[in-house]
């Protein structure tokens, strides 16, 4: 079957169209005929093993995100059943709870191998079943990206109607996080650096925005927008510099910086 | 998702073969909505 992969060292240049054996399941397995995959930011720093030892080993099988067909099961499998349409999971062993080293150590895309495979074999417990109105492209994208944005908006944050929420970029993460946060009931600023884009998120509800190229000081020009709260409940911080990360705290009403 | 209909914000799709050409279109940024890839 055809397979990307990372072969004979790592880099950019190392990840190849390759050819693997079919996968056959262990009693507890199943294995799932890829229909659609998409990407996210990691998959450009897994190449260049960016996680260090955690990236995984070589050969590596990238990407993380995908739906596809379960084909066929183990003798053991009751979760699944062929014909069902499932995403695997992004973490594979972790269902719920709190982080630990072997969670975090069971990542698709590196250092599990991914979802750039015809067929790919995992665990009953590492797929879930795709709701029927999603279209395949549309469910692709869920695993990593929105699973980290509804852990945000959701599980840590608990965002609640009223509550000012702060979302830094238009990326796959801020996109789902604008759509969590107001199907909570939340007022969202969206930042970025394109007016267009900027138009395009208040389209899909965010009441605010602001450009922070034209707006270098985006934390300040925040503040008539959270004054009545003396700033943001939320903030999802996804710029990934010291500066931005800065920035986002002190625009938030839980802490003073000065 | 499912009781509200959330949609995703979908980008351009890639042929399997053109895996690469993706995740440069994504590391560029110009577009909106998730990169994808076809089987």
């Amino acid at each position: 079957m055809r397979v990307f992969q990372i072969e004979g060292d790592w880099g950019m240049d190392n990840l190849r169209l390759s050819e693997r054996p079919e996968p056959t399941p262990g009693p507890f397995d199943v294995i799932i005929a890829m229909r659609r995959a998409s990407l996210n930011s990691r998959d450009l720093i897994v190449p260049e093993r960016g996680y260090g030892r955690a990236t995984g080993e070589l050969p590596l099988i990238p990407i993380s995100d995908g739906v596809g067909e379960v084909v066929a099961v183990g003798d053991a499998v009751t979760r699944v059943a062929v014909g069902d349409r499932v995403c695997p999971t992004f973490f594979q062993d972790w269902p719920a709870g709190e982080p630990t080293a072997a969670r975090f150590a069971s990542a698709l895309g590196g250092p599990i191998d991914g979802v750039m495979a015809d067929l790919v074999c995992y665990s009953q417990e590492g797929v879930v079943k795709v709701p029927a109105y999603l279209s395949d492209d549309e469910a692709a994208t869920l695993p990593c990206a929105a699973l980290t944005a509804w852990s945000a908006i959701v599980t840590h944050a608990g965002v609640r109607a009223g509550d000012r929420v702060l979302i830094q970029g238009t990326g796959g993460v801020a996109l789902f996080a604008l759509a969590f946060a107001k199907m909570h009931g939340a007022h969202v600023t969206v930042i970025s650096s394109s007016d267009e884009k900027l138009e395009h998120v208040r389209s899909r509800g965010a009441d605010e925005t602001i450009n922070y190229r034209t707006t270098e000081d985006w934390a300040r020009a925040s503040r008539p927008i959270t004054a009545a709260k003396g700033g943001n409940d939320t903030i999802v911080e996804l710029g990934g510099s010291r500066a931005s990360l800065l920035a986002a705290v002190m625009t938030s009403r839980r802490c003073s910086l000065r | 998702m499912n009781q509200h209909q959330i949609h995703p914000v979908l980008g351009e799709t890639f042929p399997f073969a053109d895996l690469k050409a993706g995740l440069a279109h994504m590391k560029a940024g110009a577009g909106m909505g998730k990169t994808l890839i076809g089987f």
